[in-house]
Order: structure tokens, then sequence, then C-alpha cells
């Protein structure tokens, strides 16, 4: 279609031909605006299905007014969630709630408030929600390092004031930290805490709060927080504080944080695309376009435009410098292949954990050897090399290592008597920097397991080191476990290896069976020689450890020893992740293992009970 | 222009590849539903038979009780004891500590009277007190026969389960018997990892007052967990939740798991313990031989596509014959 020259769209057509590359820059400037102004916004606004869960590690410590002191740290079950519940008004009703229990699902704490946010700055906004708030839903978005900001964290209800306290990377995302103490601010939680006794009438609690918050600056995303505070009983009519009431802290898991960091950089990328790529792009065109695209020049300018834009989203996306990682350091005591067993759960229960050797973690593993002053030496090594954790193996290794630090978290594991020697105050509340883990079975389940292969046993020979308080405390115990059923547990009390054969003779006659306790004598090979003397004179042996099954001995009921290195590494994870020693118990193994020799037993002419047979974990050979 | 012949070609040529495409989509479409079903049948024989395994075990604890139940009411007729003399006091005794040495298994027995006074223990420490209150779970009242109260870790950390029964004698109730039993071949059923990968374990889980499924057995990646970990009932799409929601059968092919791992899973539930059995397997490990398959279709429709657009150039390139 042609039109009539003279005419006005005749004229407009002249125009646009001759003028193309303006029209043409002009219509995609005016696209960049559009976009900027109307959809970008739009696609960038709290969405009302937005919801975010938070899976919190809770401590609780409360107080005993009677006693003058906390009765120690326990854990909860906690959970934190913000939902968009309604519109109102181009307003969003966010509902953020935070539930605190025990394991057993009794109430320790929860609450909900109810935000109203603006979806495009998520700023709260009066008059909506259930109270009036300032600041924004987590931080603005676009947040330049240093720039404070004011935030509501549910918990407190109150302003927090955050101060930029670094930047830091979390599975390859940077995050700013921020903190804040609430100072000036009243904390005053009473209207949540009815249930404690005397609580609204007479006494009210408010808190000191300390508050961690981790934040992704594009998305203004919360990705962790960590808090500390200690809360206290107030005289309702004088205002007078009383007594604490519960010294607690909170802080995201490590799974969590995970899946925030997930969700944190989809948010970034959609909005560096939304509201900073594509009106890049589109005036990278424009530009090009009024250049004269698509001739030399404009080409040139969208290609310089394109690597422009690469180089942007590789400075916002490309991977941070990695952090440094932690150092955990190790005090083996000596070349025990089973502790090597340990150690190897020990890295493995981290690893799954996320503390990944050579990436998030990095050991250094100093081995005494068995000598105390080497140990000593070790664990000034360890401290001086700036471990921010300290795993130590045995009884006399660990409790130089808590007689050398104090102020560093000690994981411990083969210690069998942790009270008892003193290591740790309580197996649930250690009282100071120590937790761990414990190769114990009771005897009562060694003997009952021995008794149903030899149940007319009436007399064991012990044999151990004397005076080693470890294996005087297992001889104890095996006395009372063998007493109900009339056994005489012999005490075969050996100074030295050269002394084990001879003590063995003496005995032959009045005891007929054998037991090989748990100690550093046994392990140094008076075991082999138990075992040997067993086998020569026809008598049931069992064993604490299982090698010992494997070296000829009858039946072992034994805590595995990689399983409680396991055990213990997950204990060192938590103390990464935020918890204290004295929050974290002192365990064993919840399902001790049998092992068998089935070579053995048919030498003695044992039957093995079905029921047995089920029950064993492992048989040899 | 181009010939009649050569737009015949032309179609069958494009015809083919839309087939061979088609195909290859909805071959690694069906391939994976068949991957999730057999992987879901697996995990379903699985949680039958670990369901069977716990099922007997509960049964022949409940046995043990009865068995317990029975020596003391036959003791009491032929004494002909129905209070709770001195004497009664003694029969008991006895009768505990020969339950205690003829069952290997048995960690500790307890008898109280109507008033919940434990009057004869193996343990001694705990004559004299209340035998509900060691108790974890509530319990209205204690059904006669013999039942499985409740897995609890007892002083040495251990997982143990505890099981009552009412004592009645002479028609009478004269009080309560409880059991403190190994929980060993509880805990095996957890640790038998048969048929389950690097990745598939067995959960057992009960639900607490709060609706949070409590863990009572060791998971395979935190050793540590039994009864001393719970997931929250705000984590619906768990699979230990869901589990405790449906109290049935079922399988559920779109659920986390502790680990927050996307899982596929066969539930079962035991109502004589409130107790969720589940036995599940990460996605990612069920799903590794599709995944293959499908990069194996992928390449074969690729190579297929070019061999055909190789043999269909020249073709269309011949100039149509007179």
């Amino acid at each position: 279609m042609r039109f009539q020259p003279g005419t006005l769209i005749y004229g407009v057509e002249i125009y646009m031909k001759k003028n193309i590359r303006w029209v043409a820059a002009t219509v995609v400037t005016a696209l960049a605006v559009v976009w900027v102004a109307v959809v970008a916004p739009r696609l960038t606004q709290l969405p009302t299905t937005f919801r975010y869960e938070v899976e919190v590690l809770s401590l609780d410590n409360f107080y005993q007014p009677e006693a003058g002191r906390y009765a120690g740290e326990q854990r909860s079950v906690s959970r934190l969630s913000w939902a968009v519940v309604a519109s109102q008004s181009g307003v969003r009703l966010v509902d953020n709630r935070f539930a605190v229990r025990t394991l057993l699902g009794q109430p320790i704490f929860s609450v909900q408030r109810r935000y109203a946010i603006d979806p495009q700055s998520r700023q709260h906004v009066a008059g909506f929600g259930d109270r009036d708030r300032g600041g924004t839903l987590f931080a603005p978005r676009h947040l330049r390092p240093g720039q404070p900001f004011v935030y509501w964290h549910l918990n407190y209800d109150g302003p927090a004031h955050l101060t930029f306290a670094g930047e830091e990377t979390i599975f390859g995302l940077r995050v700013y930290r921020y903190e804040a103490d609430y100072g000036g601010v009243v904390i005053d939680q009473t209207d949540n805490l009815g249930h404690l006794p005397g609580v609204p009438r007479d006494r009210g609690v408010v808190l000191d709060p300390h508050l961690w918050v981790w934040i992704e600056p594009v998305s203004g995303l919360l990705v962790k927080y960590r808090d500390d505070t200690t809360a206290y009983f107030y005289d309702r009519s004088s205002g007078e504080r009383l007594h604490p009431w519960n010294h607690f802290s909170n802080v995201v898991t490590r799974a969590s944080v995970q899946t925030l960091v997930q969700q944190a950089q989809r948010e970034k990328l959609k909005l560096t695309l939304v509201e900073e790529l594509v009106p890049a792009l589109l005036l990278v065109v424009a530009f090009a376009f009024a250049l004269g695209w698509p001739r030399r020049l404009g080409w040139a300018v969208f290609a310089a435009g394109l690597v422009a834009l690469v180089a942007w989203g590789w400075f916002r996306f490309g991977p941070p410098p990695a952090p440094a990682p932690v150092t955990i350091g190790i005090a083996r005591w000596s070349a025990n292949p089973e502790y090597t067993r340990n150690l190897q759960g020990f890295t493995d229960a981290l690893a799954a954990a996320g503390y990944r050797s050579g990436r998030e973690v990095h050991y250094l593993v100093e081995n005494s050897e068995g000598d105390a002053q080497r140990q000593r030496d070790a664990i000034s090594t360890l401290v001086t090399r700036r471990a921010a954790l300290i795993y130590s193996l045995t009884t006399p290794g660990t409790l130089i290592a808590k007689e050398l630090v104090a102020d560093l978290p000690i994981v411990f594991s083969v210690v069998l008597h942790p009270v008892d020697s003193g290591v740790v105050e309580s197996l649930n509340r250690s009282g100071n920097n120590l937790v761990g883990t414990r190769p114990y079975v009771p005897a009562e389940q060694q003997l009952a397991v021995f008794r149903e292969l030899v149940p007319a046993v009436s007399s064991i020979g012990f044999l151990h080191r004397a005076g080693e308080p470890n294996s005087v405390l297992q001889l104890d115990e095996m006395r009372r476990a063998g007493r109900p059923h009339g056994i005489e547990v012999v005490d075969l009390a050996a100074v030295d290896l050269g002394a084990v054969d001879e003590l063995l003779e003496q005995q032959l006659g009045e005891i007929d069976a054998l037991y090989s306790s748990c100690d550093t004598l046994i392990q140094a090979g008076a075991g082999d020689r138990l075992t040997a003397f067993a086998h020569a004179h026809r008598l049931p042996s069992f064993a604490c450890l299982p090698s010992s099954v494997t070296n000829g001995d009858l039946v072992a009921t034994y805590a595995d020893f990689y399983e409680i290195g396991y055990l213990a590494g997950e204990q060192a994870a938590l103390i990464l992740d935020g918890a204290t020693p004295t929050s974290l118990e002192t365990i064993t193994v919840q399902r001790p293992l049998i092992r068998l020799n089935r070579a053995t037993a048919q030498t003695l002419g044992i039957g093995i009970p079905q029921g047995l047979q089920l029950r064993v974990h492992s048989f040899f050979p | 222009m181009i010939s009649l012949r050569h737009h015949r070609l032309l179609f069958i040529g494009v015809s083919l590849l839309v087939v061979l495409a088609a195909t290859a989509q909805l071959n690694a479409w069906l391939g994976q539903r068949v991957a999730v079903g057999e992987v879901l049948s697996r995990l379903t024989a699985i949680a039958d038979i670990q369901t069977q395994r716990i099922k007997e075990v509960l049964l022949r604890q409940a046995d043990l009780i009865q068995r317990v139940e029975r020596q003391v009411q036959q003791r009491f007729s032929r004494d002909g004891l129905t209070e709770w003399s001195d004497a009664a006091r003694l029969v008991v005794a006895d009768l505990v500590h020969e339950a205690k040495t003829t069952a290997q298994v048995v960690r500790a027995i307890s008898i109280a009277n109507e008033a919940f006074t434990i009057v004869a223990s193996s343990k001694p420490e705990v004559l004299g007190t209340d035998i509900r209150s060691g108790w974890r779970r509530s319990h209205p009242g204690m059904p006669a026969g013999g039942h499985i109260h409740e897995v609890f870790l007892d002083d040495n950390g251990q997982v143990t389960v505890r099981a009552h029964s009412v004592l009645v004698v002479g028609g009478r109730q004269l009080g309560f018997i409880e059991l403190q039993v190994s929980a060993d071949a509880l805990m095996a059923v957890a640790a038998d990892l048969s048929g389950l990968g690097q990745t598939g374990e067995v959960m057992l889980v009960e639900k607490t007052v709060a609706g949070d499924a409590l863990i009572l057995a060791p998971l395979r990646f935190h050793g540590g967990a039994a009864l001393r970990r719970a997931i929250p009932s705000e984590q619906a799409r768990d699979v230990a939740i869901l589990s405790l929601a449906d109290r049935g059968s079922g399988f559920v092919t779109t659920a986390t798991d502790y680990r927050q791992r996307s899982v596929l899973a066969a539930t079962r539930f035991i109502d004589a313990l409130d107790l969720g059995v589940v036995v599940k397997v990460d996605r990612s490990e069920a799903m590794a031989s599709v995944r293959l398959l499908h990069l194996l279709t992928a390449v074969t429709t690729f190579l297929t596509l070019a061999v055909i657009g190789f043999g269909l150039t020249p073709l269309l390139r011949r100039p149509p014959q007179p």
C-alpha cells in the first residue's frame, strides 16, 4: 500500500523511513521505561504465595531460684515461619509464627504476630497489622555495605537497630552480617508467657537480647539468624528485676541455612534479571539502534553492551572468595587402629553435616603415642594453630586437654567413665566446655549375652591392669551384674604384661570363664595372652572389644568405635553450628553390637541360641 | 519449486523426526514412571516385612510380661495370698529375681500395688516410688494381658521398651507389673538396610502431643537421634510427619526427609505403639538409572535424527527427473 504524496500519513512514512534508527531507539527506550515503571515492580513485589520457613536449634537454660543457678541447657524443637495470609488495600498481611517445644511436645514458648507489609518496598505499614511497626520485613533490597536498617524480630517485637558487622560467604553466597543489642528498647514478653507462675498478675518477664542476622544484600532476604538472650522476672508493681527465668539461644540449623541460601540465590537472580539485566539490555539495543544498527558501529555497541552485561553478571554471581575452613584439632593419643576407625566416623559425620575436609574444615592431627608430656605439647600446638574445636581420644588424653583448654569446645571419645574420671560433671550436662561419647556397654548386658551362650557359668576371671581406675570401675560393675546370678567375679589384677600368664595359671581351677576388660593392659597384649590361655584350657572367654573375638574370644558385646566417633562428629557439627558443649549429652551407642566367634563356639561345644543368632551383628570367621 | 516426490520425501522425513522425538519423550516419561513404581514396590515390600518383624517383637515382649503375670498369679494362688502382706512381698521379690535372671533381654522388672507404689523390683532404688514416675507418655489405664507402653532411654542412654500388665489374682486387681526390656530386636529392624542402597533407611517415629514426629531409633545419617530428635509438625511435607498423619499404609513420592532431601517412601503404622514406620530412599538414588536412560535416549535420538537428516539431504538436492 502506498500513501498519496502530500498527505500527513505520507509525510510520517517518509520521516520514518529517513529516521528509522531513531524511531526504533525511541520505541525500545520507551519499552525499557515501561518495563522499569510498570512490569518490573509487578514481577518483583512480595507475592501472595510468599512463605519462608526456618528450622531453629533452640537451647533453653532455665534458672533455678532455689539453687541460685541455671539447670543446664536443653535442646528444643523450634520452628519459625513467615507466610502471606491475605492482601488488604494493596498491603500484604504476613503471619510470623515461632513455636518452641520440648522434644516430647510440651510447650515452652509460642508467639504469632501479624505484620502489614508494603509489597514493593517490604516496609512495615501502619494501621493494618496487630500493631504499628517500623523498618522492613527482613532488610531493604539492594543493601549497601555498612548501611544500617531497622528489623522487627518476632521474638522481641521491638525495633532492632542493626549495625553492619562484616561480609561473609555462606554456602557460596555473599552475605552481610548485622547485629543489634536492643540498647534503650525494653523487650517485654509478659503477654506471651502467661503460663509461668505469677505472670502476668504479680510478675512480668523482660529480656536482654543480642541478635545477629545474615542478609543477602540484593534481595534483602534473611539467610540465617542467631540470638543469645537472658530473660528476667520483674516485679510488676516496682519494676525491679527479681531473678533470671531462662537463658536461651536460637540459631538456624545448617540444613535450613542451606535451603534459605538457595531461596535467596533464586530471588537475587530474579531481581537482577528483572530490575537490571532486562532494562539494561533494552537500553543497549536502543543505543545500538541510535548508532546505526545493523551497521557496523551499531553491532559494535551491541556487542560491547553484551560483554558489559556478562561482566556485570559474573561480578554479581561469580563464585565469591571461599571462606577460610574451620580448623579442628585432633589429639588421638595413640596409633591404635580402632582409634583410626573412630576418627573416620568423626570426619564422616562432620562431612554428612556439611563440614567437608579441606573445604569447610581443616584437620590438624597430633599423636602423642600415649605420652602425657607429648599430649600436653600436642594440645598446646593445636591451640597455637587456632583450632576452633579440639577432638580428644581416651581418658588420660582428654583429662590433659581439659586441664589446658578452658575457652575452646572439646569433644571427646573413647572415655569410658567420663563422670567418675572427672571429665564432665554429669552425662546430661557437662557443666564445662567438654562433651563427647563413650564406648560404654553396661556389664549387665555383656554378661547377659555371655550367659545366653554359657548359662552355667559360676565364676569369671576379670583380667585388668592393677590400679587402673577405668578397669576398677568395670570390675565393680561386673561384680554387681554377676551377684544376682550367683556368679563370682575374680579380680585378676596384673601389674604388667609379664605378670599375666602367672596370674592366669594361679587361678586355673578356680574360674570357669574369662573376661577381657576395656583397659590399656588388654590393648597392650594381655588380651591375646588371655585368649591363648582360654583356648589352651578350653575356657569360654568374653570381651568388651570386638578385636578380641577376631583373636579367638567367644563373644563381645561392644560399642563400635566408628559409631561412637560418628556420634562425636555429630556433636562437633552441632557445636560448630552454635550449640554449646554443656547443652549436649555425653552419650554412648544406643544399640550395642554383638560379635561371635563361631569356631570358638564349635571348639567349646557351645550351641548358639536362635534368639541370639538373630541379634548377632557379625560372626567370625 | 520442488517436485511432488520431494514433497512426499520431506513429509515422510519430518513425520519420522516428529514421531522419533515424541517416542523418545514418551519413553523417558514412561521410564521414570516405571522406575518410581519399581522403587515403591521394593519399599512397600520392605515396609511390610519390617512391620511384621516389629509386630513379632512386640508380641514376644507382650508374651514375656504375660508369663511373669501368670507366674505371680500361680504363686499367689498356691500360697493363698490375696493382699500385699510381707509374705506376698517376699514371694513377688523372689519371682522378680527369678524372672530377671531367666529372661536375658529383661533389664528390670517392677511390681506395684493398686496405689501404683512399687513393692518389688529388680532395681532396689525404685522400691516405694510411684511406678508412673518415669513414664514418658501418660496412660489412662492399663489393660490386662500385657501391652507395650513406650520406648524410652534408660539411665545408660540405651533404647529400652517398657511393657505393662495388670496383676489380677483371684479375680481381683492387685496391682501392676512393669517390664523394661532390651530394644535390641526393635533397633535391629531400623538398622537393617538390606535392599535400601546407599541412602535408604527404616525410620521408627512416634507422634508427640504437639504432633511432632519423635525419632525412636538411630537414623542412618544421625546416629544419636533416637529419643533426642523430633521433626516439627510444621514441616508438613516431611515424610515422618506424613506417616503419622496417615496412620495407615501408603506411599509418598513428593516428600522430604530430616536432611531436607527429596525422597520416595512407603509408610506403615502400628497401632499398638502409635508407631510410624517409614521406609525411604533418596529420590536422586532411586532415579539414577532413569537419568542414565534419559541420557542414552537423548543421544540415540540425536544420532538417529542426524543420520536421517544426512540421508534425506541428497534426495532433496537431486534435480527432479523429467
